[in-house]
């Protein structure tokens, strides 16, 4: 039993694993790469067939490229998109939902995705393993069960399967790689020194010696920086490098998963209270048919301001009681 | 020595490359990109870096292909795109349909926590467009006695207020997504390695703090609306062109 357990321990902490998940991902991206290259119908198929050939190219063989070689293609891909090149094209939709919901049928496949991340995150954790890393491979184990289970309940072919799946990676549009492109930013931020630039200005502002004073700047930098860039998590990598980590998480020796949390949290209050947001606050504006363009903020600051001070009480309370 | 190119601060233009490239509305993929690569480049990194020194290219590509996991919802994909042609959007509605009918604060806080235990489970659905719009939103307006415009209006706005109050906080309680993954992407590149369970146990309090106030807010808006209601001479919605 004990060795059963140390098997699946061993087998979720596998890099091999993990490398397993990218490569169905690099399969399903250049998939939709001989897919886009097939539709005569789309005006810019070419680009869009060389962007998902390239992306699956970063994923299924990232790890074994140079990583300056990786870098080129991200630098490539980011160029293609600027370029129009996989934007959504207004081809009809095949079908669309179908006329006739059919009750749980359509909520299995989609209930399969958590059960299986929670799943597996459950085993690694009874298993003596990394639960995080569970539930990583129990998400990319979810996604392929419950397209599994998708396919014969619609009597489905694959070619729809991916089609689906393109559909809905286009909708998200060029927001799907921003969070890698964004951890990158971090990185080359770090790299130049940034980091260490604000945290010296900050710093400067910060009363010495006081965890929960820094942690309110360290909040207050992630709240206004959101608000500018309208976007927690392009402020999440620059401040927590810049200030979070050196000011907050190491002179105290605070518990860096609640600090990071709380920080990625201080950032959504400013997501709630800024136009720079749009899609989250001005979009439902027309989508809902309001005819005040700050109707959406006007309700959300007051609770973001409560909810901000919330997370000085949350920090005073968890992470540093007195 | 001393001269002002010397000067640290220069590789703060990344900063303001990021700042108005994404006010301006600039796509954003290549703001993001030349943010870095304004950084780096003032700070004198090489563009491809050798044994001492990494270089631009290097840093990008090494930061993109480890934190690959942060996309690995793109498997997820398929599924859900399948499920929306089985009628899921529907199946939600009719869910949803059954969970509130009563006020308008209840309509608005069960669809909040909907939103959470959808966040909760990893379901990635674009909220406005999918249940706000459609489903909340009609609902709301009618959980008002005698809905003018104007009050109209007000409910809609805090329908997409619970939505973005509901999935903000929300996501954060499933470990692998992107939330988690970016937050423990950066501790790790910090030095720092975090447990992206631990991360999501640790946003339960917020989570429950936001709840509860918004809980508070929507109540005092319905009796601000009604009270409103009770005293207004005005018409009554319907024939007002929007809605």
């Amino acid at each position: 039993m004990a060795d059963g357990a140390s098997l699946i321990a061993r087998a979720i902490a596998h890099p091999a694993t993990l490398e397993t998940a990218f490569a169905l991902i690099g399969a399903l991206l250049w998939g939709y790469a001989v897919q886009a290259a097939c539709d005569r119908r789309r005006p810019k198929r070419w680009p869009a067939a060389a962007y998902w050939l390239l992306l699956g190219l970063l994923f299924g063989f990232g790890a074994w490229l140079p990583y300056w070689v990786a870098g080129l293609l991200v630098v490539a891909l980011v160029g293609i998109e600027a370029a129009g090149g996989v934007r959504l094209q207004a081809t009809p939709a095949p079908s669309g939902e179908s006329s006739a919901p059919r009750g749980w049928r359509a909520l299995c496949p989609v209930l399969m995705i958590p059960t299986a991340t929670f799943a597996i995150a459950g085993l690694a954790a009874l298993s003596g393993g990394d639960v995080g890393r569970g539930a990583v491979v129990g998400l990319a184990v979810g996604g392929v069960v419950a397209v599994g289970v998708a396919l014969p309940s619609g009597r489905f072919s694959g070619q729809a399967a991916l089609e689906a799946g393109r559909r809905l990676t286009e909708d998200i549009g060029p927001l799907h790689l921003l969070p890698q492109l964004l951890a990158s930013l971090g990185l080359l931020f770090t790299a130049a020194g940034v980091g260490s630039l604000l945290a010296d200005a900050v710093g400067g502002l910060v009363p010495r010696g006081s965890a929960t004073g820094a942690a309110v700047a360290y909040f207050l930098g992630m709240t206004l920086f959101t608000a500018l860039l309208g976007n927690s998590f392009a402020a999440f990598s620059v401040i927590t490098t810049g200030v979070g980590v050196p000011l907050v998480i190491a002179p105290f020796g605070l518990d860096p998963a609640f600090v990071a949390i709380l920080g990625l949290t201080a950032g959504s209050c400013g997501t709630l209270a800024t136009p720079m947001a749009a899609n989250f606050n001005l979009l439902p504006v027309g989508l809902y048919g309001l005819s005040d363009n700050y109707a959406v903020i006007r309700l959300q600051w007051r609770l973001a301001a409560a909810l901000w001070l919330a997370h000085v009480v949350v920090f005073s309370l968890f992470v540093r009681p007195w | 020595m001393g001269a002002w190119w010397d000067w640290p601060a220069w590789k703060l233009l990344g900063l303001v490359v990021l700042a108005v490239g994404l006010a301006r509305r600039w796509p954003t993929g290549p703001v993001v990109l030349s943010a870095g690569i304004v950084t780096a480049g003032l700070a004198g990194l090489p563009l491809v870096g050798g044994e001492a020194r990494a270089g631009i290219l290097d840093t990008l590509g090494k930061a993109f292909v480890e934190n690959r996991v942060i996309t690995l919802y793109l498997l997820t994909l398929p599924a859900i795109g399948l499920a929306e042609r089985l009628g899921l959007h529907a199946v939600m509605a009719r869910l949803m349909g059954r969970l509130t009918r009563v006020s308008l604060a209840q309509v608005l806080v069960g669809f909040q926590a909907a939103r959470v235990a959808m966040g909760a489970l990893g379901l990635r659905l674009q909220g406005h467009v999918a249940f706000g719009r459609p489903i909340v939103a009609p609902m709301a307006a009618a959980a008002l006695p005698q809905p003018s415009p104007a009050r109209a209006a007000e409910a809609k706005a805090a329908v997409a207020a619970a939505e973005n109050y509901g999935n903000f906080f929300g996501q954060n309680l499933f470990p692998a997504s992107a939330g988690c993954l970016l937050v423990a992407g950066v501790m790790k590149g910090a030095g720092y390695p975090v447990d992206v369970v631990k991360l999501s146990l640790c946003a339960l309090p917020i989570v429950l703090v936001s709840l509860g106030l918004a809980a508070i807010q929507f109540a005092r808006l319905e009796r601000q609306l009604r009270r409103a209601g009770d005293q207004s001479t005005e018409p009554p919605a319907g024939d007002a062109g929007h809605g």
